[in-house]
């Protein structure tokens, strides 16, 4: 799919029929409202007595802690216990926390504290294991689960606020997940079994699959088992006692054939009547989420329900309506509504279990549960296509056809559930004799008339397909007489089974055909057969040019139905095909007569859906414009599509402004961006706005926001920090940055009290904290910077112009804090997808050259960055950064190993790089370059030249002044400058080397010296531990000198000294160096075993470091060192056989 | 040619004119004269609708001033002028049919009953296809029953400029 510049986010709307916010009046599925964000898991949410204030467990510190948060507000720690804390549960007065704590005894206890932080106590004690409380209504004492020891039963006891333990509220043990009715007279708990009695209950436990009740004070207790496939787990009341909420892990979602607390969880309520002997008897559970959402931990306020759900793998707190995703007033007919607009096949199981609750006849219902079925086999989800297709059976009152139907089922069933047994997918004989065995039987079972006839065929083929007896099964399926199908179920598994084996068999026109029936079979739904059609579609232009797709069009059109979906389907095909941006006009304005022509909705819908995708695709964004504004004006304000219309709406309005923008169409996109605030309260419409009437010239934004917005709204706040946080970026006055930063956390600070789950908001916390990271090398700054950025990243889910400025701002906010692995995971990520311009192009490929640098893959950075330098000879407008681009690519070639390349850059920039206006600058730069120019003529062995570009260096050095050398930047902007004792240090350094390569030994010595002077000054100044590895090097260097001069004592004195520095660096922080020691001792040993250091023996503190490192080496057994473990042991061999020692063979000496 | 009908649209720039509108400037409840549904919700129609208005594209409808009443007043005495795309049919027609609520296009952009059996004789492209929603939630403020009664029936009054 080509890269367009309207975003995914449009295609997915098409098909999201649900409101964005439980909250909101919606008038289709209403979706859970997330509380709360973060890249963290936040969950076990439940409310404060004021019913608004939510607390809840986060692990966002590593530990798991208490949060609470304010309506709107963000969460707040409540204290740092300095160990795990969950089930957080507050008093019926509001004025303590329960919570379980780990603090002092791992296996948990329960304890209190005083609202909001008061003083910490707790009521049990490390002699028992908790790991459940809840309040009685009396406020005065908790039910706490609790077990003496790992291996104790669980049990339900009554402790007072003192502690004292009042005994068990229940006579049994083995319980979990107590909830206590309001009214405190009814206890439910999930009954918890041994699975052996000789083991533990802690090491081998099973919840059972139903709940318990008993009435407090009452013996005896009651079981139910609602009529739901899957295990029940999370009782929870509501607040008026009148409903028990619970979990249920509903279908077997990860398809490994059972359903258990791996699968994705769904809410339920059932009715419960307090006053009656048997509370649950008769009540029918209520489906309130979708299986899609995966939701636990039910609790209920008295106005919404509070649920934990996963959303891509990280936990959040939720908020539904006390009904769930439907109203329980709805209709049946606006539950049919309802149906028709959701497209997900568990939001469509949701709405048909309430269909089936309300099913007005016996056949209703069949239906609905075949439905049921069909969904859930399609899914996988193999054990709830079994229940209720053995539901159906048992309801079936002798029909014959339904029997049969069940028995087909239960066949497919069985044969998909044996397949997903098969080892790696490799058939067996046990296998086949199995399926042979189920063919037989389907056999029979095809003999009957009717739709169970067919059926049972299908089933045969789809078996005998899996047999590899694919020419027999399409025997078989060729005696199908698909256009005379009239069960629904059969058609659908023709349409999965049988098209299967069309496709693999290679059988196109046959594939079409059916596909071609299907969508035009009158038993099937207009928006089955649509869906038909559109598969249709996909299938005839599939892996075809442009040219053939519209021939194949226009053959098959004539052949389709008159004002069927098929048909229509082809003519609205035959528009689209030839849609490009140069025809968009008159390609809407032939959809829209085909618009006017077909008034069923779910041919408009499915024109609205089609032509929007394609604009997508083609960046046709003004006909998408047009249909996303006519559709959301034609679908009522009650129906439900009207929230995906809508959304649909606002998203192409958004992404029609950016293009405005990106366009230079300035005017266009401020007057959109505008209209876009009017809509909603996006923060990203307020950006856009922003960016855009400045870009106009105009300095009345702050004037405009005023008169708009009260003094202290959000959104002001939000304007005003913005408006601060542009200045920073262009302003250079240090002082005046810092100014305007503080005044503009301030104002972000007072948004984000009354805004969470923004977006905007938390990228601009994390902007001007990242600026202050950058501006005040405050590292704190920086961290929290991350966090900012990682929340909005969560937040920014599926809205991929967030997702690209943000993982951008966090991938070179990591890179700058040396995070270097993280941040080229996020730059990777940020590479999927499209940059906004070549310039923020370029930015990415320096930022990822630099973290691969840091990441010791030199040549890879180096790679990167000649992609960028050729990016930027690519682009005239990247003219300007250029020389960053040289600037990068030179020292990635030097860093690379590529010292010619480096040189001939290097070379590039001195002698072409422009003026940058500045003369300071320039001066800077040139220094900086001239350095690395001398050091890539040093590896290039040219010792001379470099010598030269030194003596150059030390001529300029002399010359700029130090405060002028701060401006001296890279490629890397952000890169703190090098100073005045950096590049003398550097100079000492390269001159040294060079002169001694170079024949020079007085010169290399006299820088060397020099060297050795300079880094003293450097420690005293900055006692940098590193520097006392430079230092031993620097001997080292000067020992060599020494050696090759023919003076043995020197030699000997300056490797004593480098390895006293090593000792004094591991003295400090306890690592032993490993690279600087090796150098060194192997230059002492070899040295010594060669006679160049004379022929004294081994000082003990020569062979004492042999031996430490040697030890080193054989503990961290490392490939890369082994010949210098070897080579050690060899060391130490000899000097321990003879204080004569051998003479190696030559080559040894470094 | 406008090439921004539906963006233009957004921005309450249409035949369709009302929507802009999330500060309504009061005026208490609405009653059946013009200074009250000015008042009420046609004034914040001006964010787009006005010379250099903030919301305005270069697509806005050409003819709708907002900014004041007497402007608002004399732009709606007169035809839609500019819409494109599949609002073109709505082109030329006048927002306000004295006496006919149900033939005025800016009682049609308002009240979904109104645009959904719109019937123009003589403008037969300019139907409930063709003519956009301009309220909550697609576009601002939605006007309240009490003022859709009020509109209509200062329409059906005669749309005097009251």
């Amino acid at each position: 799919m080509p890269v367009t510049r309207l975003t995914a986010s449009v295609l997915l709307l098409l098909f999201a029929s649900a409101s964005a916010f439980a909250s909101e009046p919606a008038a289709g599925l209403r979706l859970p409202a997330r509380l709360t964000a973060g890249s963290a898991d936040e969950f076990l949410g439940t409310a404060g007595a004021d019913g608004a204030t939510l607390y809840f467990v986060s692990n966002r510190n590593a530990t798991a802690q208490v949060f609470s948060q304010a309506p709107g507000a963000t969460p707040v720690l409540l204290f740092d216990e300095g160990a795990d804390t969950s089930f957080p549960r507050v008093s019926p007065d509001g004025k303590t926390l329960a919570y379980l704590s780990t603090r002092t005894d791992a296996t948990g206890d329960v304890c209190l504290r005083t609202l909001p932080n008061g003083e910490r106590r707790c009521l049990t004690g490390p002699t028992t294991s908790e790991t459940t409380a809840f309040w009685f209504p009396d406020g005065q004492s908790l039910g706490v689960v609790q077990r003496g020891g790992m291996h104790g039963e669980f049990q339900l006891r009554r402790i007072d606020l003192q502690g004292h333990d009042d005994g068990p509220v229940l006579d049994e043990t083995g319980l979990s997940s107590p909830a206590l009715h309001p009214a405190g007279q009814w206890l439910v708990w999930v009954p918890v079994e041994r699975a052996s009695q000789d083991v533990g209950v802690a090491f081998a436990m099973r919840p059972a699959q139903h709940l318990r009740i008993a009435r407090i004070g009452h013996a005896g207790h009651q079981d139910v088992t609602f009529s739901l496939p899957g295990v029940t787990g999370f009782p929870a009341f509501g607040a008026d006692g009148r409903f028990l909420y619970f979990a249920q892990h509903l279908s077997d979602t990860n398809q490994d054939g059972r359903i258990d607390g791996h699968d994705h969880s769904v809410l339920f309520r059932v009715r419960f009547d307090a006053s009656a002997d048997q509370p649950l008897a008769g009540a029918a559970p209520q489906q309130l989420t979708s299986a899609h959402w995966n939701c636990q931990y039910p609790a209920p306020t008295a106005s919404s329900l509070l649920t934990t759900c996963e959303t891509e793998g990280s936990l959040d707190v939720y908020r539904l309506p006390l009904d769930g995703a439907l109203s329980a007033d709805w209709s049946v007919a606006k539950l049919n509504e309802v149906r028709d607009a959701v497209r997900g096949p568990w939001e469509q199981l949701l709405v048909l279990s309430h269909l089936l609750d309300r099913a007005p006849t016996p056949a209703d219902r069949m239906r609905y549960l075949r439905e049921m079925t069909r969904i859930h086999l399609q899914l996988g989800e193999l054990a709830s296509a079994d229940f209720y297709a053995r539901q159906a059976a048992q309801r079936a009152l002798g029909d014959a056809a339904i029997m049969g139907w069940s028995s087909v089922v239960l066949e497919i069933i069985g044969h998909r559930l044996d397949e997903r047994r098969l080892a790696g997918g490799t058939l067996d004989d046990r296998f086949l004799a199995a399926q042979r065995e189920r063919v037989r039987r389907l056999g029979q079972l095809a003999r009957q008339s009717g739709p169970v006839r067919d059926l049972a065929k299908l089933a045969q083929v789809e078996m005998l397909d899996v047999m590899g007896e694919e020419r027999r099964a399409l025997e078989l399926l060729q005696t199908v007489p698909l256009s005379q199908v009239t069960d629904p179920f059969t058609l659908f598994v023709y349409a999965d089974k049988g098209v299967h084996l069309l496709r693999a068999l290679g059988l196109h026109e046959q594939l079409l055909t059916a596909l071609a029936q299907l969508a035009e079979n009158p038993v099937l739904e207009g928006v089955e057969r649509l869906d038909f059609a559109e598969r249709f579609v996909v299938e005839l232009s599939g892996g075809v040019g442009l040219a053939d797709r519209q021939a194949r069009v226009t053959t098959w059109l004539p052949k389709a139905e008159k004002e069927g979906e098929l048909a229509f389907r082809l003519a609205l095909e035959s528009h689209l095909v030839t849609l490009n941006k140069g025809n968009q006009d008159s390609v809407r304005a032939a959809l829209f007569q085909l618009y006017k022509h077909h008034d069923q909705p779910e041919r408009r819908r499915a024109l609205v859906a089609a032509t929007s995708r394609r604009a997508a695709q083609t960046d046709c964004a003004d006909l998408l414009y047009q249909f996303a504004n006519t559709w959301v004006s034609q679908v009522a304000e009650s129906h439900a599509e009207r929230d995906a219309a809508v959304a649909l709406y606002r998203q192409v309005g958004l992404d029609k402004a950016w293009i405005h923008r990106a366009d230079k169409q300035v005017g266009d996109a401020r007057g959109t961006f505008w209209g876009l605030t009017l809509q909603t309260d996006d923060l990203e419409a307020h950006a856009g706005f922003i960016e855009a009437r400045l870009a106009e010239g105009k300095t009345d934004v702050l004037e405009l926001y005023t008169k708009r917005f009260p003094v202290d709204h959000p959104v002001l706040h939000f304007a005003q920090a913005w408006l601060l946080a542009r200045d920073v970026a262009q302003s250079t006055d240090a002082s005046a940055r810092g100014q305007a930063l503080d005044v503009a956390e301030t104002h972000a600070r007072a948004a984000a009290l009354v805004v969470s789950q923004s977006v905007g908001l938390s990228q601009l916390r994390g902007y001007l904290r990242h600026q202050q990271f950058l501006l005040r090398g405050d590292r704190q700054a920086g961290i929290e910077a991350v966090e900012h950025y990682q929340m909005a990243l969560d937040l920014a889910n599926g809205r991929p112009r967030y997702e690209a400025a943000l993982l951008s701002d966090l991938g070179l906010l990591q890179s700058e804090l040396g995070n270097h692995a993280l941040a080229r995971g996020l730059l990777d990520r940020r590479r999927q997808l499209p940059t906004r311009d070549s310039g923020e192009a370029l930015t990415l490929f320096l930022a990822r050259s630099r973290g691969l640098l840091h990441m010791g893959q030199a040549k890879e950075a180096s790679q990167v960055a000649e992609a960028a330098l050729a990016l930027t000879m690519a682009k005239p407008e990247l003219a300007d950064r250029h020389w960053l681009a040289l600037d990068q690519a030179a020292l990635m070639a030097y860093a690379g190993g590529k010292a010619v390349r480096a040189r001939g850059l290097y070379d590039d920039l001195l002698n072409h790089a422009p003026k940058l206006g500045e003369v300071r600058l320039d001066a800077a730069n040139r220094l900086r370059w001239t350095l690395m120019a001398a050091a890539a003529a040093g590896r290039d062995n040219d010792h001379k030249h470099a010598l030269g570009l030194l003596a150059d260096v030390e001529k300029q050095l002399a010359d700029v002044r130090s405060a002028d050398l701060a401006l001296g930047r890279s490629a890397t902007a952000r890169t703190p400058s090098l100073n005045r004792e950096d590049i003398q240090l550097l100079l000492s350094g390269l001159r040294g080397e060079s002169a001694r390569l170079a024949g020079q030994p007085d010169v290399a010595k006299t820088s060397l010296d020099a060297r050795k002077a300079e880094l003293q000054d450097a420690l005293d100044r900055t006692d940098d531990d590193e520097l006392l590895l430079e230092q031993a090097n620097t001997e080292l260097r000067l020992a060599i000198l020494a050696r090759d001069a023919a003076q043995p004592d020197q030699a000997r004195a300056r490797l004593d000294a480098a390895l006293a520095f090593c000792e004094a660096y591991q003295k400090r922080n306890g690592s032993i160096a490993p690279d600087a020691r090796i150098a060194i001792l192997r230059a002492y040993a070899e040295g010594l075993l060669s006679g160049k250091l004379g022929h004294a023996p081994a000082p003990p503190a020569l062979t004492r470091a042999l031996h430490e490192v040697y030890v080193f080496l054989c503990e961290r057994a490392n490939p890369v060192r082994e010949r210098e473990r070897f080579l050690f042991s060899l060391y130490l061999m000899l000097f321990a056989l003879d204080s004569q020692p051998p003479v190696l063979p030559a080559g040894g000496t470094p | 040619m406008n090439r921004f009908l539906a963006l233009r649209l957004a921005l309450c720039g249409s035949a369709a004119l009302a929507g802009c509108v999330t500060t309504a400037a009061g005026g208490g409840d609405p009653e059946p004269h013009f200074s009250s549904l000015y008042a009420n919700y046609l004034s914040g129609c001006a964010q787009c609708h006005a010379p250099g208005a903030v919301g305005a594209t270069s697509t806005t409808e050409k003819s709708l001033d907002f900014s004041t009443q007497a402007a608002a007043y004399a732009s709606l005495s007169g035809k839609a002028n500019g819409l494109i795309g599949n609002q073109a049919g709505c082109d030329g027609v006048a927002f306000i049919v004295k006496d006919k609520p149900a033939s005025s296009l800016l009682v049609a952009t308002l009240d979904a009953s109104t645009r959904n059996a719109f019937d123009l004789p003589g403008n037969p492209n300019c139907d409930n296809n063709a003519i956009s929603d301009m309220t909550l939630p697609k576009l601002g403020k939605a006007p309240s029953a009490a003022f859709l009664t009020a509109l209509k029936t200062w329409v059906q009054n005669g749309a005097l400029n009251d």
